[in-house]
């Protein structure tokens, strides 16, 4: 079968498509009646094949991953035959070209269910869609122009041939005819290979696509100067988008905490930020919207915010694909050679709505002119300072067109909202959260905003573009965000009992006094419950940690306190005022969500506690340098029992599964010596990707300890996964023990062996002699009670057994594994009170059967979880309530 | 003036206060030369690990503490101290960018970032096993 040219037929139709549907839906949008040709018509047409191209390149490439055809570059470097099928799906977006695809998917597919109920929006809602799709497919398209002028590569292509991919080009193994009989697959990274990797994806990037509802509908209202009649259509489109894509980042939260070693679900990461931003700016835009709606004010900010979140998202597409960020993140990008392409992208749906909007047609001529006139020069001296400048230039001149079209053009309200309307702290709730996402955004671009500003005077000092993000960057963000998050509740709690317009102030004042009075005592419920005081007390008071971390604690106090506010509130809203309704009650129940988020990761993150205390070592690190800390992770040998974070703790052994290597932690209740919970902290030894960690987490109901290995020695890794280690002692070749050495020792005697003391301490019978039977039939069972000392002092005891049955001996040696010593008892010597022994030592002793793990209790984070849930829930409901209502 | 200018601008100067502290706050890139004349700041250094040099991890003195010698890009070498225990395939690493402070002759390191040849591409990284 010709998979690759058949996929390659479907992309450039995909592509011709997306491009004559866009050209389409651009006349049919200009409502030329009588035309030659029925535009509308082909427009659909086109884009319904389109849309099965989509659907068939999909198809295409994830029949080639399960079949393993490894001559295509994309299955070979991201799948093997080794693993398990129902990762394949991973497999497919794990590369940039799958994840494009994914989301060309999404688009499709609700492009076609949107074209043919969208009535009088069809053509300028579809004209945008169908240009969004151009540009992705565009991703995807591998065209090479190399011509005298330019040589460029246009997008990178999922269906290149192995031997053709410019990485493999000189490898000598794919010069051999029969290459493919040789090789496997590079296999799907083993962090990935997990479940919610194959549905955090997929819903990641429906929020993405759903996204571009909102932007559609906003740009087609500035195009037609429909500024207001948009925002009523668009509405459940837009909340529809915060659910799946608020769900989707939790999901990846999720993801994170599962099955990455970071030691938590969120780490500020640039990937992470990423997804946030567009969806702080959608919540942002989202309301206004209702503000508008309901009220008639502050439209403009609305349009803006709504076409902001769909250039976020391109902008951070741009960011975490381009390779632009370097060094600035843990998280390596693969540079495909796309950036350009990638900048374009955002370059152009920014551009376009500004088009779009200038009325004047002279007007809008002279500033697309111009805008070419920048490209064409950019393009032949490159993004030098003059060139920097002239689209510095262009920028402003952008800005003064906004400004002079807003006068022209956008409806004003002219009536002034009152102090306690709704709608005003609604405004300032949006505000503020756009101050949260623009905070998050600048953070996360600096470095490439130092890349854009280098060369120019003054700009480049402010941006050095030698940036590198602060170490105790997670710190900075938690507390930018932790103090506007506080506002933020206030709002949510108070502005649900305000109305649109002007509220009475009858009772207004008491409803407030009882959800304060309420949340205190949630809070302190919630502190005492947790031991958050106790927590706060012993780290911040007690130990050495700086003033500025002190009061960061505090700070999570009184956000955790305005969280609850907000719940409170709202709940109280929802029994006191929705009662029963259900389809009213979305909102509350999403606010009540969110709180509960917040509170959740407030509660578990701001107070998580590092139990793996590294005790009885002989340096303390305070002392090397104060900002060292002994506390990150403890060391267990093997059968040794310690003190971690209230429990009794045993690293018991070691076993495999697939490339897995699980590590036994046995945790056991320290007042009664009764196991509780065994934990499997594992490794993941990949040949081609290395050693991987892998957490494993006790949940319980209102805490979760979650713990991960963060060293063990490579060479006993070999032997656990080489069946050596836990082969018990009776089958250990004789050849891996030194020569033995035979004692005779009475009781009470010491053996000095090469790194061991053998004390030989007593020599008990197993059963009383019976008198009754005769002396030759006679069974003695006898057992030796050996101590083994190391040079540290550190005893193990070792019970080698002796038996006479019928006159004949019987020994069983027995082994003890830490010291890699076997001891067995070979004889009895009655008349001189001495029995004879038989000491052997492997020989290399297992001094590395040890791990180090890192062990973190997070208290409630479950509190988080639901809250997710209730947040999709209720927007969800909101939602429903809004088509319905249609 | 309107309610809503009057917040647009109190938001406004909320907004610059956010991106200056921002600003101010930020690492960059340095050799060790530069980290020793400032020793109250915060740097990266990017270097090569010196593999002739002791490379020490005992776990049994103390889980939380590796040592190792670092060329930077300027060819100082100089001690490093990292509060952590050794990463995974430390040795293998092309270029290892370490971020903290000096103190005195030595450098006393909190994070340590790693490139590896081609080494999980395009997904989140694992910083240490």
């Amino acid at each position: 079968m010709y998979w690759g040219q058949l996929g390659n037929l479907f992309i450039n139709l995909a592509f011709v498509a997306a491009l004559l549907s866009c050209i389409s839906y651009f006349f049919a949008s200009r409502k030329t009646e009588g035309g030659l040709i029925d535009w509308k018509k082909l427009a659909r047409a086109s884009f319904v094949l389109h849309a099965l191209s989509i659907i068939a390149i999909f198809a295409i490439l994830l029949c080639i991953l399960f079949l393993h055809r490894f001559e295509y570059y994309y299955v070979w470097q991201h799948s093997n035959t080794e693993m398990i099928k129902k990762y394949i799906l991973s497999c497919l977006w794990e590369g940039q070209e799958g994840s494009f695809l994914l989301w060309m998917f999404w688009h499709a597919l609700l492009g076609l269910t949107f074209m043919f109920k969208a009535g009088e929006w069809e053509a300028d809602v579809m004209f945008v869609f169908s240009m969004v799709q151009v540009f992705l497919v565009s991703m995807i398209l591998g065209l090479v122009l190399d011509y005298s002028w330019i040589e460029y590569k246009i997008g990178s292509n999922p269906f290149t041939l192995l031997r053709e991919h410019p990485d493999m080009l000189k490898m000598p193994f794919v010069q051999s005819p029969t290459y493919l009989e040789k090789i496997d697959g590079r296999g799907l990274n083993p962090l990935l290979q997990n479940y919610w990797m194959t549905i955090h994806p997929p819903t990641l990037f429906l929020g993405f696509a759903l996204v571009l509802f909102p932007f559609a509908f906003a740009v087609a209202g500035l195009r037609r100067g429909k500024f207001v009649e948009w925002i009523q259509p668009a509405l459940p489109w837009t909340f529809l988008a915060i659910s799946i894509l608020g769900v989707g980042i939790l999901m990846g939260g999720a993801w994170a905490y599962e099955a990455l070693s970071f030691g938590g679900f969120w780490a500020w990461d640039p990937v992470e930020n990423a997804v946030l931003v567009p969806w702080l700016c959608l919540v942002a835009g989202g309301h206004l919207m209702l503000v508008y709606k309901n009220k008639g004010t502050s439209l403009f900010i609305a349009v803006s915010l709504i076409i902001l979140s769909f250039l976020l998202i391109l902008w951070s597409t741009f960011l975490t694909r381009s390779g632009v960020l370097g060094n600035s993140s843990v998280h390596s990008f693969t540079d495909l050679g796309m950036t350009a392409q990638l900048l374009l992208y955002v370059v152009f749906f920014a551009w376009l709505p500004v088009v779009l909007f200038i009325r004047n047609s002279k007007m809008r001529l002279n500033y697309v002119l111009l805008a070419i006139c920048v490209a064409v020069l950019a393009f032949i001296f490159g993004f030098n300072l003059y060139i920097k400048l002239a689209i510095f230039a262009y920028l402003a001149l952008t800005i003064f067109l906004l400004v002079v079209n807003y006068q022209a053009q956008f409806p004003k309200s002219s009536s002034e909202e009152s102090v306690s309307s709704r709608e005003l702290w609604m405004f300032v709730g949006a505000l503020l959260l756009t101050v949260s996402w623009l905070s998050i955004i600048h953070e996360t671009s600096k470095p490439a905003i130092g890349k854009a500003f280098d060369g120019i005077p003054f700009l480049q000092e402010l941006y050095p573009a030698n940036y590198a993000p602060a170490s105790d960057v997670i710190d900075k963000y938690n507390i930018v965000q932790a103090l506007l998050s506080i506002f933020i509740f206030v709002l949510i709690g108070v502005g649900q009992y305000l109305r649109y317009g002007k509220t009475e102030n009858s009772g207004l004042i008491r409803k407030i006094l009882i959800s304060t009075i309420a949340s205190v005592i949630l809070t302190i419920a919630i502190v005492v419950g947790f031991g958050l005081g106790e927590n706060l007390v012993k780290e911040n008071f007690m130990g050495t940690i700086s003033v500025a971390k002190k009061y960061e604690k505090v700070l999570y106090l009184v956000l955790l306190y305005f969280s609850v506010f907000a719940l409170v509130a709202n709940a109280h809203y929802l029994l006191a005022f929705v009662k029963g309704k259900w389809r009213l009650s979305g909102p509350s129940v999403a606010h009540i969500g969110f709180a509960m988020v917040i509170a959740g990761a407030v509660i578990s993150a701001g107070f998580k506690q590092i139990i793996s205390a590294n005790v009885g070592s002989p340096i303390n690190l305070e002392y090397l340098n104060k900002d060292f800390k002994n506390n990150e992770n403890i060391m267990m040998s093997k059968g040794d029992t310690l003190d971690m974070g209230g429990y009794k703790v045993v690293y018991s052994g070691d076993s495999t599964s697939g490339t897995n290597v699980y590590c036994a932690v046995d945790y056991y209740k320290p007042e009664s010596n009764e196991k509780s919970f065994t934990l499997y902290p594992n490794i993941q030894m990949n040949p081609r990707m290395g050693n991987v960690a892998e957490p494993s987490t006790k949940h319980f109901l209102w805490k979760d300890i979650y713990t991960h290995i963060t060293f063990i020695d490579p060479e006993k890794l070999q032997l656990v996964k080489s069946g050596e280690i836990n082969r018990p002692a009776e089958s250990l070749e004789t050849d891996r023990f030194r020569q033995p050495a035979v004692y005779q020792i009475n009781e009470g005697d010491t053996i000095f062996s090469v790194n061991y003391y053998i004390i030989f301490e007593d020599l008990v019978a197993a059963d009383k002699i019976d008198t009754t039977i005769a002396p030759e039939n006679q069974k003695i069972q006898l057992t030796g009670k050996f101590k083994i000392r190391n040079l540290k002092g550190r005893e193990y005891l070792v019970e080698p057994l002796f038996a006479i049955v019928n006159n004949k001996i019987e020994s069983y040696a027995a082994f003890n594994a830490e010291t890699g010593t076997k001891i067995s008892i070979t004889n009895i010597i009655p008349e001189k009170r001495k029995v004879e022994v038989e000491v052997s030592e492997l020989v290399n002793p297992r001094q590395n059967d040890f791990i180090i793990m890192q062990a973190i209790m997070f208290p409630g984070i479950n509190i988080l979880w639901l809250g997710c849930f209730l947040m999709g829930i209720g927007t969800l409901i909101a939602v429903l309530n809004r088509f319905l209502k249609k | 003036m309107s309610k809503i200018t009057i917040i647009l601008i109190v938001v406004g100067i909320i907004a610059g206060g956010a991106i200056f502290y921002s600003l101010g706050e930020s690492a960059t890139y340095a050799s060790f030369e530069e980290a020793q004349k400032n020793p109250e700041r915060e740097y990266h250094v990017v270097g090569k690990l010196n593999p002739e040099k002791e490379m020490m991890y005992n776990p049994a003195v103390n889980a939380n503490l590796f040592t190792f010698y670092m060329v930077d890009n300027e060819g100082k070498e100089c001690k490093v101290l990292y509060n952590n225990v050794k990463p995974q395939d430390f040795e293998r690493s092309e270029q290892v960018v370490i971020i903290g402070k000096m103190e005195g002759t030595e450098f006393m390191a909190n994070k340590i970032l790693m490139k590896c040849p081609s080494k999980y591409n395009d997904t989140k990284q694992a910083q240490n096993i």
